[in-house]
Formats: C-alpha cells, structure tokens, sequence
C-alpha cells in the first residue's frame, strides 16, 4: 500500500509542473489592446481635418450643439450654441484620453459643454448641485468611419460625433456662424408672429423660443381647438435643426433653414422649398392660446403702452384709495390668471403692506363665445379680498358688468379691452 | 532514508517559472499628459520646492462620487494658486521655516470650479483630508478684485492646515470648555447667536476642533483689526471668552510650534492687502 502511496506522490510531482498554456484568442493582453485602443481613439479625434460637431438634447428640454477641435497637446478648441459668446468665441482648454472602466474622453477643464453639467444655478441656469444632468466625461463605445459614439459616464448623455465638413467648420472660425445667431434672435424679436401656409391652405403659427430652444406649430384642427407640434432644437450652421421630425399631414421636415441672403427662414418638404412667412399678428386668435402659450396677464402698478386714458385714471385712483385706507398698502401687481380647463379667472392683486407681500384674490367663472368675447362672473371671496373689495370696486365693476376682448398689443402684450366701453381698455405682460 | 529518494526526485521537478512580466499597464505610474506653460509654472512653483502636487485637471476619484462637480476653467489656476503661494506658504515661511512648512503641507490640492451642494441648504467650499489633500472649491467664481470671496477662500486653507497642526500636537483642553452649545445643526443659528456664546463664526459652533481652526483662520485672515472689529461686535460675555481662546491660540503656537502668532498675522495681513 505504501509503495503505492509514493508512486501516485512521485507521479503528482512529476505532472505537477505544467506550464500554464493560455493564451488570448485576441492575441495580445489586456493592457496591450487597451493601449492600442487608447492610441487609435486619439489619433482618430485629432486626425479630423475639420473639427467634430455634436448635438445634445438635455433631458428637461430644449437641445445643444457644439463644434470642436482636438489637437495632439491634449487641448481642445470649442464653439457651442448655448450663449452668444459660445457661438462667436471659441474656449481653448483640455482634455485627456484614460482608461477607466472603459478607455473614455474627459474634458477635464472648463468649457461651454460644462455650462450643461455645472451644478451652480447662478452660472447657466439649471437645477442646483445637478445642472441639467449632462456628462462632460464620456465612455467611448465605438468609431466607425466619421462618427464617435459615446455614452457619459455619470448620467449616460448620449453623445455622438461626427466629422465637421469645411464648410461647418469655416461657419464657426470665420464668426459667420456666431453673427447668425445674432440675426436669428433679432430677427425672431422684430417679428414675434411667423407662420407656415402648405398647400392645404392651413397656416401654422411658428413659434420658436431660443431661450428654451423649443420649435412649436400652433393651428386651429378642423374642429376649432388649438393643436401643437413642438419638439426641442438646437443650431447648426444651416439653421435650426430638430429633435423629432414634425409630421403636418402628409408632410415632414425636420430643419428649419434659415436664408442668410434673404434673412427669412424657411423648410423644404419633398424637396419643395417653403418660406416662412411673417404676419402682422397672432395667427391663432390670442383667446385661442389661453394655457398654451401663456396662462396670465400681468398688469403693473405704473402705466404701459396700450393703457386708455380711462383705465390710467382708474388704477391711479385705486392706488391712492388704497394708500389713504386704513390698511396704508401699495398696489403691486395685478395677475389676471386664467384657468382655461376650469373656465375660471383669479383676479390676484398684490399689495405690499410694511414691506411684506398680500394677496387679494377674486375669483371669476367666464363663458367665451367662439369669437373670443369672454363673459365674466364674480364668484364669493373672503379674507384680503373682502377687505379691499371697495377700493378695487371700479375694476370689479367693469369686469362684472362688461364683456371683454383680449388682443396682442406690440408683439409682447396682452391687451383686455370693454366691449360695452370703449374707453376703457388696458395691458399687462404675458406669463 | 527511503523517503530520501522520494524528495530528491521532488525536488528535481519542482517548479520554477520564471517570466517577465513586461506588459504597458495604461496609467501605471500615474497619468500622463503633454506638459503646457501651466503645468511647468506649477512645477516651478509648487512641485520642486515643496513637493505639492495640484491636481486642476478634473478627476472624478479625487472627489465625492454622489455629487455634481464641474473642472475649474484653466485661467483661473494661476491666480488661485499665486495667491494661495503668497498668502499661505510665505508666511509660514517666513515665521516658521521652510523645513516646518515642508513637513506639515498637505502635499495635493485638488482644483473644483463650482461649489459642492450639500443636502442640508449649505455649500461646501473646501475639505480636507488626512493631512494629505486639500480640495478647493467654486474656484471659477474666484477673483482678485472680489476681496471677500478670496478672504473666504484663504480661510479656508489656513482652517484646512490648522487641523492638520493640531492633529500632530492636540491644543490645550481648556480651549473646549470656554464655550457651550456645540452643535452639528451650526447652520440653524446666527451669526450673532454664535458671537454671542464666544463663537467666532457659526461654523466653530460645530466642533471644539472646528472651533479651533475657525478662530486660527479668522485671526490670521481678517488680521488683527480685522479681528478685533470681531469681538467688538459681541456682547461682553461672547467677548470676554473669545478673548480667552485668543490667548490660547496664541500661547498653543509659542509653546508647541514655536511661532510667534502676531508675526504671523500681520504678515499674512500685508500679504493679503498686498494682493
């Protein structure tokens, strides 16, 4: 038995020393593919003759793009959408290549991408200690051809690459594509009411807000009520380009190009070139976009444009009722808050006593007829409301008793104006 | 001696692998990257003579894991770090040696550009950690022309190595029980709650140790007008006690470190206005 013992044991030794034969079916190690990995995506990123662009959609809305350059000293060169200074200037800073879980691209000093991320509200905006959940750190997931794809490391922010054509990227270096965005903001301020007419005739408001960079079509169905097609955009150097792709009917875009030469935008559908068209006013009626595009008229303590002699008079006098009451309070601003839904008005007038806020609030249901001429009742209200029910009783009084019209007045305000008084009429901001 | 054959045969077929172990680990040895004017000034400046590293390209593993932070925008790095240079480093320097400062410095600084947001309503504007690493933040809204916000930021640095000093050698214990009312919830209360109990601030109402560093830093950042201006401002009993744990502070330097605390104020008193 012992024998036996020892020959297993001499035969253990001799079969124990096996080298261990693996090897990789990719040929090389680990470390030897990431570094060629590694060396590959920095010669593709600073081999692009012209630049790389990207387009971002955040997911609160709204979209972003930016050009840029890398050069092989590890410093990157960048325009962007997202100020007038990113469209104008570039921002030189850095980057680097490392291999993290996955071989990845930093931007690890600060530049216009990172308005996106900075978690400061006073910076760009944005939600405070998140910004508005956009990487600046991203995870390569392939190359092919003219595109990078990659995913942010910290919120996934999908982000892809794609080489700059020299016409792209002389638009950004020659201040062309910043100087357009100029005139595309001035152009949208001088005329806030645009719209699409296809050939079915319809006409369709084009709102496009560069503050939220939102591209919306109102119009009126077939059946009279308000429809939106809105979608989120960001600026290319042809002009707005979209999200989603807008569907009318049978036809579909997804730019919106804007003529430099004939300062107009326009779309091409079916390879049909379709201008957009300027017009004195809002196409959709102003009652018609009541909770669409705005929900309150704000009328200030002094008087603004669109102010008859009338109403001036009137909130003077309200005001220094006010004052010489016994509660010694300073008219404030006056919201006219429509709940479209609930066919309710609150009147909200705010006043400030010892310099803190009230409010005063009074509450009316209204009928609208098809025309726009609303109708409004006044409902029971209590507390600060009663309290100055006197003071306010000249505006009360014509809202009871009169029927009103609403208008847009200059572009930028909403005008209530008395139907059974026609000298009295007035404005306020739009919320 | 029959097993004697038995171990020399083992022997004999004993392993023995040698093998080179010769493959490029990425990043082994610590990143890399083409050095530009900045990274030599910061050689220049921090590296070669007090062997500081600052690290102000953004490194995730630096920092919290679950919180927003953005790089500090590059321009922004000579400034804070010359006035850091100036402000922190030669005064010590100059009162209590270079060895000293050698020995003690926090050796990495980690550059932020934004704030840190804390679930608490408050913001972070610098932590450090084991004696070893500094880490500043909101450093993009740093500006020479904004006296208070570099105030604050160098308060920060002189709080940060004020710890790492009475870690080494712990303050006399009489300096906890001047005070009473040390609370985690310090953010709730206000400043003048705070003097009024012989706090300096509202942060030193945190912790004794935070205490001690908050009236180091304050003494030798607001200098001594500035400071004086400070106690003036408290009711008599919050005076009476900060003055107590000024002779303290001051006595803790003398005796431990061997510094004079005035020199040191005032020196960093001119270093600052001279900015």
């Amino acid at each position: 038995m012992r024998t036996h013992i020892l020959y297993i044991l001499v035969l253990a030794c001799l079969l124990s020393c096996r080298k261990d034969k693996t090897t990789s079916i990719f040929g090389e190690t680990p470390d030897q593919r990431l570094e060629k990995a590694l060396a590959e995506y920095k010669s593709t990123l600073t081999g692009a003759t012209y630049g790389w662009k990207t387009a971002l959609f955040p997911r609160a809305g709204g979209g972003a793009s930016f050009f840029m350059t890398f050069d092989t000293a590890g410093r990157v060169t960048m325009y962007g959408d997202v100020t007038a200074d990113a469209a104008s200037t570039p921002e030189n800073s850095t980057w680097r290549l490392k291999a993290m879980q996955r071989p990845s691209l930093l931007f690890d000093t600060y530049t216009y991408l990172h308005l996106l991320a900075d978690p400061d509200p006073n910076v760009y905006g944005g939600v405070t200690g998140q910004g508005y959940y956009v990487d600046f750190e991203y995870a390569i997931d392939s190359v092919a051809n003219d595109t990078i794809k990659l995913t942010g490391i910290t919120y996934g922010t999908k982000m892809i690459l794609v080489k700059a054509t020299k016409a792209e990227h002389d638009a950004y270096t020659s201040g062309q594509f910043g100087e357009q965005l100029v005139d595309i903001e001035n152009y949208i301020a001088d005329f806030p009411w645009q719209y699409l007419q296809f050939p079915d005739g319809k006409k369709l408001q084009v709102s496009i807000n560069t503050a939220t960079k939102n591209f919306t079509l109102i119009y009126l169905d077939d059946a009279g009520k308000v429809q939106l097609l809105s979608t989120a955009f960001y600026f290319s150097t042809d002009g707005l380009y979209l999200q989603t792709p807008i569907t009318y009917g049978s036809y579909t875009f997804n730019e919106v190009f804007w003529d430099a030469d004939n300062q107009v935008f326009y779309i091409k559908v079916n390879g049909t070139r379709i201008d957009v068209q300027v017009a004195d006013t809002s196409i959709i009626p102003m009652h018609q976009l009541l909770g669409v595009s705005f929900t309150s008229i704000v009328v200030p303590p002094q008087s603004i444009p669109g102010w008859s002699a009338d109403f001036t008079n009137m909130w003077k006098s309200i005001a220094a009722s006010l004052k010489s009451g016994g509660y010694n309070l300073t008219l404030y601003y006056t919201y006219f808050t429509f709940d479209a839904a609930q066919q309710v008005m609150y009147l909200d007038v705010y006043i400030i006593q010892n310099n803190r806020l009230y409010l005063a609030e009074y509450p009316y249901t209204y009928t609208k007829t098809t025309a726009g001429v609303f109708n409004f009742t006044e409902q029971s209200y209590q507390g600060n409301a009663a309290l100055i029910a006197t003071d306010m009783a000249p505006l009360r009084d014509h809202l009871e008793n009169d029927h009103f019209t609403m208008d847009f007045f200059e572009g930028t305000l909403g005008q209530l104006k008395s139907v059974e008084d026609t000298g009295f009429y007035f404005t306020g901001y739009l919320e | 001696m029959k097993y004697l054959s038995i171990f020399l045969i083992m022997l004999l077929v004993a392993c023995s692998k040698t093998e080179h172990l010769d493959t490029d680990l990425p990043g082994l040895g610590g990143e890399t990257w083409v050095k530009g004017p900045l990274d030599f000034w910061l050689d220049t400046n921090f590296v070669y003579p007090y062997n500081i590293e600052v690290k102000y390209r953004f490194d995730r593993y630096e920092l919290s894991l679950n919180k927003d932070l953005v790089p500090i925008t590059e321009s922004q790095v000579t400034p804070v770090m010359s006035t850091i240079a100036k402000t922190w480093v030669q005064p010590y320097i100059d009162v209590a040696g270079a060895t000293f400062f050698k020995k003690y410095c926090q050796k990495q600084f980690v550059l932020v550009g934004s704030p840190q947001f804390n679930t608490n309503n408050t913001v972070t504007l610098g932590t450090a950690e084991g004696g070893r690493k500094v880490v500043l933040f909101d450093l993009n809204n740093f500006s020479l022309d904004n006296k208070p916000g570099v105030r604050e930021m160098l308060h920060t640095i002189h709080h940060e190595f004020a710890h790492i000093l009475h870690q080494t050698i712990m303050y006399p214990v009489e300096f906890k029980t001047i005070s009473t009312g040390y609370t985690g919830s310090w953010n709730d209360y206000t400043l003048d709650e705070a003097l009024e109990r012989g706090f300096v601030t509202q942060y030193a109402r945190s912790a004794p140790d935070e205490d001690f560093v908050e009236m180091v830093s304050t003494m030798l950042v607001e200098g001594k007008d500035g400071f004086d201006d400070i106690v003036a401002s408290a009711p008599d009993e919050g005076a009476a006690k900060l003055r107590q744990k000024e002779e303290i502070v001051v006595r803790y330097f003398k005796e431990n470190w061997n510094i004079d605390f005035y020199t040191l104020q005032t020196r960093t008193q001119n270093a600052i206005n001279n900015l």
